[in-house]
Formats: C-alpha cells, sequence, structure tokens
C-alpha cells in the first residue's frame, strides 16, 4: 500500500535552511530576516505585532513608491509615443527617439529592482515552504503506515494460528 | 470494550470537527493549485509583455535614414544595454516563477493529505485483525474455542476504528493548516505582489499597442482625411478599449482565482464555519456516536 518515498528530515539540514533564510535576508536591505519556522508554527497567525511586520511594511511602502515611479515613467512615454514622428523635423525627432530611449532604459532598471526584490523576499520564504510540503507527504506517509502496521499485525495472527493449528 | 468508548469519546471531544478541515483543506488546495498556475501564466505573458513593449518602442522610434557609422556606433551600445537589462527581466520573472511553482507543490501536498483518509484502509485492517484473533483463538482451544468477538462486534469494532482514522486524519489536516498558516500566508502575499508588477507589465504592452493603433489606424488617417467604413470600426475598436479598459485572459483568470484564494484563506484564519462546514461537523459526531452506539449493541448482544 506504502508506495511513496518517505522524506527523510535531518535536524542539521533544517538548521542550514535557517542559515541561508537569515544570510538572504541580510543581503537583501529592503527586507527582515523570515521569522523562524519554528518560532511560528507553534503559534496562531499574527499579524502586524512583531518588530519585523514594521520592517515589512516600511520595505512595501518603499516598493509601492518604485513602483508608482515606473507607472509615471510609463505614461509619460506613453505620451511621447502619441506624437506623430512625421511631424517632427530632424532634430525634434532626434531628441524624442532619445527621450523615449532614456524613459525605456529608466522603467527597464525599475522594473529589474522591483523584481529583484521581490523575488529575494520570495526566495527567503522558500525553506520554509518546501520544508512544509515535505512535513505535509510525512504525515499522509505516516497515515498509509499505520494501515500497514495493522494489517502486518493481522498476517502475523495469521501465521501464529497456522502454526498453532500445525502444532496441535 | 471500555477502551474502545475511551478513545471514541475522546475522539469526539478532539475531534469534532474533522470533516470540516479536510474540506477547508480540499477548499484551500484547489483554490491555491489554482492561483499558483494562474500566476504562473501571467509571469510568462509579462515576460514576454515587458520585451515586447520595449521592442515595439524601438521600431517607432527608429532613426531616419540615412544613419551615420557614428549613429550606429551609438546604437549598438544602447542596444546592448537594453538588451542586459532585458535579460535580467526575463531571469527574474523565471525566478519569480520557480517561486510561485514551489507554493503549487505545497498545496498539491495538501490536497493529497486530504484526499488521504486511510479510514476505509484501517477499518478494513483493523476488521482483519479481529477475524485473525478469532482464528487464532479457535487455533489454539484446539478448535473448540468459543470465537472471542462475535461477528457484530468485529463490524463494530472495525466501524469504530474507521471513524477514529477519519477523525486522526482530520486532526492532522487541521493542525498542518494551523502550523502552515502564517508561512503561506506570506507566499500568498508575496503571490499577489508577483501578480501586481506582472500586470502592469501586461497593461502598459496593451496600452502601447492600443496607442499606436490609434496613431496608425484613427489619427493619422482622420488628419490626411483618408477615413472610410474601415476607419470607422477601427475607431470604435480603439474607443471601446479606451472606455472599457484593457483586459487580458490570463490576468482576469489570475484575479479570480486570487479573488477566490482570499476569501478561503480568511476563512480559515478567522476560523469562521459556514453551514456547510457545521453540517459536516455534526455528521462527524453522529458517525462517532453511532460507531460508539454500535460497539455498545454488540456488547449487549454478546
Amino acid at each position: 500500500m506504502a508506495t511513496r518515498k518517505k522524506t527523510v528530515r535531518k535536524a542539521g539540514t533544517t538548521v542550514a535552511r535557517k542559515t541561508a533564510v537569515r544570510k538572504t535576508a541580510v543581503r537583501s536591505p529592503a527586507r527582515p530576516a523570515a521569522t523562524p519556522r519554528g518560532v511560528t508554527r507553534s503559534a496562531p497567525a499574527v499579524r502586524g505585532a512583531t518588530p519585523a511586520a514594521a520592517t515589512l511594511r516600511s520595505a512595501g511602502a518603499h516598493a509601492e513608491r518604485l513602483r508608482a515611479l515606473k507607472l509615471q515613467l510609463q505614461a509619460a512615454q506613453d505620451k511621447l509615443l502619441l506624437i506623430d514622428p512625421n511631424r517632427l523635423d530632424d532634430v525634434a525627432h532626434a531628441a524624442w527617439s532619445n527621450e523615449i530611449f532614456e524613459l525605456s532604459r529608466a522603467i527597464n532598471a525599475l522594473r529589474n529592482v522591483l523584481l529583484e526584490q521581490l523575488s529575494a523576499d520570495f526566495l527567503a520564504e522558500l525553506p520554509d515552504i518546501e520544508d512544509a510540503s515535505k512535513e505535509l507527504a510525512d504525515e499522509l506517509q505516516q497515515l498509509e503506515d499505520a494501515v500497514d502496521v495493522i494489517n502486518a499485525v493481522a498476517g502475523v495472527l495469521s501465521v501464529i494460528a497456522r502454526v498453532a493449528t500445525l502444532v496441535a | 470494550m471500555r477502551w474502545a468508548l475511551v478513545v471514541a469519546l475522546a475522539a469526539i471531544a478532539l475531534g469534532g470537527c474533522a470533516s470540516v478541515a479536510v474540506e477547508r483543506a480540499k477548499d484551500l488546495s484547489s483554490a491555491g493549485i489554482q492561483y499558483a498556475q494562474a500566476t504562473a501564466k501571467v509571469i510568462d505573458v509579462a515576460s514576454d509583455a515587458a520585451v515586447d513593449a520595449d521592442s515595439d518602442t524601438q521600431v517607432i522610434t527608429k532613426p531616419r535614414p540615412p544613419v551615420s557609422q557614428q549613429q550606429q556606433d551609438q546604437r549598438a551600445i544602447q542596444l546592448e544595454q537594453i538588451d542586459t537589462q532585458l535579460v535580467k527581466t526575463i531571469s527574474l520573472y523565471a525566478t519569480l516563477k520557480r517561486s510561485v511553482l514551489a507554493v503549487e507543490a505545497y498545496f498539491k501536498a495538501l490536497q493529497e493529505l486530504a484526499n488521504g483518509s486511510q479510514a476505509e484502509a484501517t477499518g478494513n485492517a483493523v476488521k482483519a485483525v479481529a477475524d485473525r484473533v478469532n482464528g487464532l483463538s479457535d487455533a489454539l482451544e484446539k478448535g473448540a474455542g468459543k470465537p472471542l468477538l462475535t461477528s457484530a462486534q468485529v463490524s463494530a469494532i472495525a466501524g469504530l476504528a474507521k471513524v477514529v482514522a477519519a477523525q486522526v486524519h482530520g486532526a492532522k489536516v487541521a493542525k498542518a493548516l494551523e502550523r502552515d498558516a502564517p508561512t503561506i500566508g506570506r507566499a500568498l502575499a508575496l503571490q499577489e505582489r508577483v501578480l501586481e508588477l506582472a500586470g502592469d507589465d501586461i497593461r502598459n504592452n496593451l496600452t502601447k499597442s492600443n496607442n499606436q493603433f490609434y496613431l496608425t489606424k484613427v489619427k493619422n488617417p482622420y488628419l490626411k482625411g483618408e477615413i472610410d467604413g474601415n476607419w470607422a470600426d477601427n475607431r470604435r475598436t480603439y474607443l471601446r478599449v479606451r472606455a472599457l479598459g484593457q483586459t487580458d485572459a490570463a490576468v482576469s483568470s489570475a484575479q479570480v482565482a486570487a479573488k477566490q484564494m482570499q476569501i478561503v484563506w480568511e476563512r480559515i484564519l478567522s476560523g469562521e464555519y459556514s453551514a456547510k462546514e457545521l453540517s459536516a461537523m455534526l455528521k462527524d459526531t453522529d458517525d462517532l456516536l453511532e460507531a460508539v452506539s454500535a460497539l455498545k449493541e454488540a456488547n449487549k448482544a454478546k
């Protein structure tokens, strides 16, 4: 019955993961250190009550400002792109083209900063998410194992009964 | 049989809401899988949209011929700069997609656990043990022994084991939901931010396309007086998109999934019970009481 491969978890691995999480968090100043899973697991979800939550809100506000700036630059670029280039003389055309290029560069740079920050935040959470997935698989395995044990007991009892019959 | 009653009563006390937890986990996991898959699709679309918007801009702003050697050298540097940025963009979107797929893997594992009740199998296994106990007793008594358990007792024990196994399963699921709530809550918040940023890029690309459509198919022909039936159709298309806003199928689907996800998640965290969940909870208790009652009856009949 139990065909799933049981996930073996070593304490050392978890500790190493936590260290990695902390290191990632240090590299990304905009994000606070991820709350260790061991701490959060025993407590219900408490939102907005920790110092880390305040830092998270501040990082979120910073990201929101960058995002708003990116949207403004995109809107400015859209307005420039609505100008018909055929109505511009050569000098104006070159200036217009250059402005749009610089805006593109700024938009791309801002997008990358935003994605980089978000990516770092997500990567810091990944060990916890992966641990949680493994624990779920382990729990399912334990349920299946319990049935296997009961079936094994039934098998042993059957063998004993047969031996007893033979001895008799 | 006292032990069985104790176990059953303990199960009532501890796991009265086993089915609720399992049903919630099923709801949550299917919504979570759908949400993650929709977000992954949006990421793919956004990655292409970011590149397309930039390329379209390059096409519109192309230099007027003749292009001098100096201009060409300058343009080579510019292309390299912007290509480097976009390579990074594609790579970052791919990283985010991998993270979102890890969240999907969590919800798939939760779904497997929620669907992985061993109640039936446990009931059958316990019944087999009870039957073998009788067989063993008979063998030890050299065929003259009275069965230790009547067939009614065997069935009752198996029934109780099944219910208890369901409770154990429900308790495991409930514990997992509570344990993982903060982790998955944070992951979902991050996923929402991914969706926002990706949505920005998709909308930006659509806006640019629509504006260019307006310029080439509506405004310029109008200024030149080159308007006909096609122009009227094009104008209507442009105005409709401008008035109603651009909707992309991938973004819409992700937004619907996000909403569903938030509803289920809020219910999990607030501990609210719906009517359906309440009935499920009551059925659990009924099943347990029925199993205990069957066991009592079986004991009386012995």
